[in-house]
């Protein structure tokens, strides 16, 4: 009997003692749980009220490390390029009725344009058809109405396959050369388009040089001198020497490229390649910037959370370990799990950020 | 309640005891490093490393990593990632590669590719191509070909 009043008097001395020294921890929980999670421990209500204290001087601002760690991933932008307009320039002269090989160098042009102009279908790029060369003759007599006879035969707009055919149905090649003036109603044609939202260009298709006296060089030059820039790229179209000379001066002052075409083939790759270059200038471009203004942007957001942490973490350490601001047996039990909690917002933290880089480098 | 009068002496030992022994385990390990503040510097060290606060800056440094945060700048490095801020310029460099920022400018390098961009220049490189852009001109080239441009 004695035995059992002393082990029930034992009990009730316990577990007033527990009651004692515990009480709730919800503060401290709520303290804690800003930085990460929940937390099972049970604090003293002495411990409670000091690490308060020192948690209310020395709170981080954490709100950006919510939006760190959930980032996990790099969207990356996919961006919009500008708008191209294409005005192709159609050397229906005479010269165009020889053949290479069993073909006629107008038919392998027209098939060329056909071509490409199918390709643009559904794209935002615009294009015109300027022809010259298909009025008159190449005497000496209707030379004047000849290069003259310059035509936006298909008007400036989105490519329409069908309407393209019928286009390049309604010439055929006859007279002479007069490529600056064919430039000129290019300019025009182009000249409502600002390049800040427009690339411009143009395509001249020919085989020779310029045969109505005019100076396609000048032309090209004085392009941006009157306020706006355009890209005049050449296809030679098998050419001689001469020709070859001449047009390649057009599109280096034209701030063009110069493309040699012997072939079918060459052809078609080089009208491919005037649309090519300009898609991947901008999109390449415009992508990598944008992407790397993105990590920048995350990567600060990153650091800026892994700084407020670490000084926070520093600061109640510093609080507790060197100014003995709590009692010992509760800086260990803060210090533990303030430790246990870091290490786990560290690591989130850590594999957010590695996850958004590793795809911002497979987006770059 | 005669037993209990008779052995008071006994239950009161045996309680605080008890009470001594909780103590004893609440209080046990209680500190695991060394702090010190003499005048106007704080340290602490322990086995995770040391933590020091001047007036002017506050850092840590251990075997695997150093930060430190001054009056206008952070700077942050644990081996495999390193991050630099001050006003004007922010930098990054780690395993993928590094990053700098600044008001004006932007820059990107990973031993493949690399972007540098100014108000006036953008320039880019990698996956096979070559990309300028300045005031005056647009150069493309990639293994197709090159195209040049001009720009208002």
């Amino acid at each position: 009997m004695k035995k059992i009043v002393l082990i029930i008097f034992i009990i009730i001395v316990v577990v007033f003692a527990f009651v004692l020294m515990t009480n709730s921890q919800d503060s401290v929980k709520d303290a804690i749980n800003d930085i990460a999670g929940s937390d099972t421990r049970v604090f003293s209500k002495t411990c409670i009220n000091e690490f308060n204290e020192l948690y209310a001087v020395n709170k981080a601002d954490l709100t950006q490390c919510s939006s760190a760690i959930r980032a996990g991933s790099f969207a990356g932008t996919e961006p919009t390029p500008k708008e191209n307009n294409v005005v192709l320039i159609f050397d229906a002269s005479g010269s165009m009725a020889g053949k290479v090989g069993d073909e006629r160098k107008i038919d392998m042009a027209k098939k060329a344009v056909e071509d490409f102009v199918a390709q643009l279908s559904g794209t935002n790029i615009q294009v015109s058809v300027v022809v010259y060369g298909h009025k008159g003759d190449n005497t000496d007599a209707n030379k004047k109405a000849s290069c003259a006879g310059i035509e936006e035969l298909y008007t400036f707009g989105s490519a329409d396959g069908a309407k393209m055919e019928r286009t390049l149905k309604s010439f055929e090649p006859t007279g002479w050369t007069p490529i600056a003036d064919a430039l000129e109603k290019a300019y025009a044609i182009l000249k409502p388009y600002n390049t800040d939202t427009y690339n411009n260009s143009i395509v001249l298709i020919s085989d020779g040089i310029e045969t109505c006296d005019g100076d396609p060089v000048a032309v090209v030059q004085s392009m941006e001198e009157r306020g706006l820039s355009v890209t005049a790229n050449v296809i030679g179209f098998d050419v001689d020497d001469e020709a070859a000379e001449q047009l390649n001066a057009i599109a280096e002052n034209g701030n063009g490229s110069y493309f040699s075409a012997a072939s079918q083939s060459e052809l078609d790759f080089a009208l491919q390649k005037q649309i090519d270059f300009m898609k991947k200038f901008d999109y390449r471009m415009q992508r990598v910037s944008e992407n790397l203004q993105d990590i920048n942007s995350a990567t600060e957001l990153h650091f800026g959370c892994v700084k407020a942490i670490e000084v926070e973490r520093a600061k109640i350490l510093l609080d507790i370990y060197a100014d003995e601001r709590v009692t010992k047996e509760c800086a260990e039990q803060v210090d533990a799990m303030y430790s246990e909690k870091y290490e786990e917002v560290q690591q989130s933290l850590w594999n957010s950020f590695n996850a958004m880089v590793k795809d911002f480098k497979q987006k770059s | 309640m005669k037993y209990l009068k008779q052995n008071t002496l006994k239950l009161s030992i045996a309680c605080l005891v008890l009470v001594a022994g909780i103590f004893a385990i609440q209080t046990t390990n209680a500190s695991r490093g060394v702090g010190s503040n003499e005048g106007n510097v704080r340290t602490y060290t322990d086995d995770r490393g040391e933590w020091t606060e001047t007036p002017t800056s506050l850092n840590f440094t251990s075997d695997t990593m150093q930060w430190e945060l001054a009056p206008t700048s952070f700077t942050y490095n644990d081996g495999v990632h390193s991050w630099e801020e001050t006003p004007n310029t922010i930098t990054y460099k780690g395993p993928a590669g590094s990053w700098e920022q600044t008001p004006t400018t932007q820059s990107f390098s990973d031993g493949e590719k690399s972007m540098n961009e100014t108000p006036t220049t953008r320039s880019y490189t990698g996956n096979d191509e070559d990309l300028l852009e300045t005031p005056n001109t647009r150069e493309y080239e990639d293994e197709e070909g090159s195209y040049e441009a001009p720009i208002d």
